[in-house]
């Protein structure tokens, strides 16, 4: 492809042709403001906001929609293009409530952050401002305030081009056009969410996440979505140890911008239903035994235990560190039969949901190979044929009535866990585990990239990740080898020695993760869906 | 022996000594000067008062300045409920993290957030005001002239969302800020 080389604020810029002048822009790290332009939608120009002067030019272009030309001389940044900036805002702030201090979007907010670089004078308007709803819902996630939209119309290019429901519309005209949904309907798409995100003001909120917390108070932390086998990257924003919301994080491997509803606002369900606590079945007195007492009594429970007779039900939600410490102590130590659970699979679309809602199915099925695990009804089997003395139960599960009857026969059924669940009364012995924004570690998602997630939160004293509790367990079993000091030790050994995962590097895998060997590499549907973009 | 020179920005300034003069080496007429201040002090504190400088406190108390920042109150709209819209302005603005809010919904009002929780500790608070400048209501203010009062329990020193929202009083103040200056004059004009 051809190339063009402009000059823009002096600086002179070589790109291929067809790049808009933002894009261009960008390349050299000097941004124009924008509302409407977004590098995942279509380009509507229409807030006006990226206006720049181009030299030998009639009128001010818009930089997010005029492409460079060879030759061309951009100014972003001189007292006339300021004059522009100055101009366009205050359009937009004219029936723009200024309601920060009750706006969720406050802190985040692309007008506030504008006004304050590109403006900052006090309003001239002297007539009422437009009024129109608010604090209107628009479906069951998502809350519309019709007075603080500036009609970018991203949301509804999102829901045109990307989720492809068409839900969203403006409706009415000049002063007094409104985002709406059509009549009689709501907008209750699976992506409703990511329309929050790209609201560049306070416009749509998310109903889960409104007034929880002001956003500057937040911490975050990288992580990846659990919620099924895409494993978006995504950020966790938490405070006071609590975690308030997901939002996603660009990875063009895996999820792009997007994300869905159900992911987001799964870690309610993580957080509510957890493990605090360990629970012993024949402790003594109401005290909490604790970890170290407990893996004790497991260690004698495994000594006791002939090789070959101890079965292992892996979930393929564990993080490949914590696979990795359980496979190696349970192949190299005890022979054990591996086993494979797990959540139920689900609904998938087309977009970025997928079937199996497990994290790191692939991860689970490289690091011990698929004929190794067995299914849950060969446990059932093995358990009811007494096959299997001691069960070791790692990991979230979904377990049939059947399979919950079978694992209450076993002798001594141990569980690291990290909900609450049915199957926990058919256990002996449960080790509460973190979530995944409580750790960290790496999954592998359905597509084959491996990508890391980190702490975010603090999980309770006794919640301790698996990988931490085999290892200790091994140590008191009598089994020396197994001595991992940290996440990043198990994964330089899976890098070291697993050839999918050869050649991988901790800090590598940021920030968009690496690509399992032997897998090809794909993008992420919705970019595939929008053609002729990146 | 002379010490080996610091740098120069460590270096203290160099202080001459001055000898004293006869006068002051016989220390006698110094302690005459002092006596007669403390003299002149006890005699016109015994019989002319309107020198003193003193009060008889607690009978006798100083009028507080203008803007002497006492116990916070929370104002109050017309209809008497907080002006704060819990925007947590002044709890992040707070340096000792003593304000508590907890924001609530009610969509049946213009402005449709509003505090559920308001609570200052009183004993982490440290009086500095900047959770007045950082509201943007004029909800928050230290105005009340009034001194923290000792308590018995830690707890009896927070005061909740009725406490504050009772030494409130409504305001003139515009919800959400005035017009820019320039409006302003132009609208004097009109009005």
């Amino acid at each position: 492809m051809s190339t063009v080389t402009c000059t823009i604020d002096g600086v002179s810029v070589t790109v291929e042709k067809g790049t808009t002048i933002l894009e261009a822009a960008r390349t050299v790290g000097i941004e124009v403001p924008h509302f409407c332009y977004h590098p995942a939608l279509s380009i509507a120009a229409n807030c006006r906001m990226c206006l720049v002067h181009v030299e030998k030019a009639r009128n001010p272009l818009p930089a997010c929609h005029a492409t460079v030309a060879d030759g061309m001389v951009v100014d972003t940044a001189s007292e006339k293009t300021k004059h522009l900036q100055e101009a366009v805002l205050e359009f937009i702030l004219v029936n723009h409530p200024v309601d920060c201090p009750v706006c969720d979007q406050a802190g985040e907010c692309r007008l506030q952050d504008y006004y304050r670089d590109y403006s900052a004078r006090p309003s001239r308007l002297d007539v009422p401002k437009v009024g129109k709803p608010k604090a209107k819902p628009l479906g069951p996630n998502v809350i519309l305030d019709a007075e603080r939209c500036i009609l970018c119309t991203r949301c509804v290019r999102f829901t045109e081009e990307i989720s492809k429901d068409f839900q969203l519309q403006t409706i009415g005209r000049g002063n007094h056009t409104e985002i709406d949904t059509f009549p009689g309907t709501e907008f209750d798409s699976a992506y409703s969410l990511n329309t929050v995100d790209i609201c560049p003001v306070g416009a749509l909120t998310s109903r889960d996440f409104r007034f929880k917390k002001r956003v500057w108070l937040l911490s975050r932390h990288e992580t990846v979505c659990a919620g099924c086998a895409r494993g978006c990257a995504s950020f966790v924003d938490h405070a006071d140890n609590t975690v308030y919301r997901y939002v996603p994080r660009y990875n063009p491997y895996v999820n792009d911008h997007w994300m869905c509803d159900a992911g987001r606002l799964r870690f309610h369900e993580l957080q509510d239903h957890r493990l605090r606590s360990v629970m012993n079945r024949d402790a003594k007195g109401d005290a909490e035994p604790s970890v170290g007492e407990t893996l004790e009594r497991i260690a004698e429970a495994l000594r006791l235990t002939e090789n070959g007779r101890l079965g292992i039900l892996l979930s393929p939600s564990l993080s490949n560190e914590d696979i990795y410490a359980l496979r190696r102590f349970g192949k190299e130590a005890m022979g054990a039969r591996f086993y494979v659970g797990g959540r139920a699979p689900g609904d998938a679309d087309e977009i970025l949901v997928m079937a199996d809602k497990n994290a790191n199915r692939l991860g689970l099925e490289t690091l011990v190979s698929k004929a190794a695990l067995k299914s849950l009804d060969a446990l059932a089997k093995d358990l009811g044929s007494g096959a299997i003395d001691v069960l070791l139960i790692a990991g979230e599960h979904e377990l049939s009535d059947a399979v919950i009857e079978a694992i209450d026969k076993a002798a001594h059924v141990v569980a690291l866990t990290n909900l609450d669940a049915p199957w926990l009364r058919a256990v002996d012995r449960v080790l509460p585990t973190p979530q995944t924004f409580e750790y960290d570690g790496t999954y592998v998602s359905a597509t084959g990239r491996v990508q890391r997630f980190e702490r975010g939160v603090q999980p309770g004293p006794s919640v301790k990740p698996a990988w931490e509790l085999v290892c200790k367990l091994a140590k008191l079993y009598g089994y020396a080898d197994l001595d991992f000091a940290s996440v990043r030790s198990i994964f330089k050994e899976i890098s070291l020695g697993e050839a999918a995962f050869r050649g991988m590097n901790w800090k590598a895998l940021r920030p968009f993760g690496a690509q399992l060997a032997g897998v090809a590499e794909t993008m992420s549907p919705t970019i595939h869906a929008r053609a002729g973009k990146h | 022996m002379k010490q080996p020179l610091r740098p120069k920005s460590e270096r203290a300034k160099p202080f001459e000594r001055r000898e004293m003069t006869f006068a002051e080496k016989l220390f006698y007429p110094a302690i005459w000067e002092g006596l007669k201040v403390t003299t002149k002090h006890l005699v016109e504190n015994i019989f002319g008062r309107k020198h003193t400088v003193t009060l008889e406190y607690p009978e006798v108390q100083r009028p507080y300045p203008e803007r002497f920042r006492g116990q916070h109150r929370l104002m109050q709209r017309d209809d008497g409920s907080p002006r704060c819209v819990a925007c947590m302005c002044c709890s992040t603005a707070c340096p000792s993290n003593c304000i508590t809010i907890v924001a609530g919904e009610r969509p049946e009002e213009t402005i449709e957030k509003f505090p559920m929780r308001f609570e200052i500790d009183l004993l982490k608070c440290i009086y500095c005001g900047m959770c007045v400048e950082a509201c943007p209501c004029d909800a928050i203010r230290m105005d009340s002239g009034v001194h923290p009062k000792p308590t018995y329990n830690r707890q009896a020193a927070i005061i909740d969302k009725e406490g504050l929202l009772a030494a409130g009083a409504k305001t003139i103040a515009t919800q959400g800020g005035t017009f820019g200056s320039r409006v302003a004059g132009h609208l004097k004009k009109h009005i």
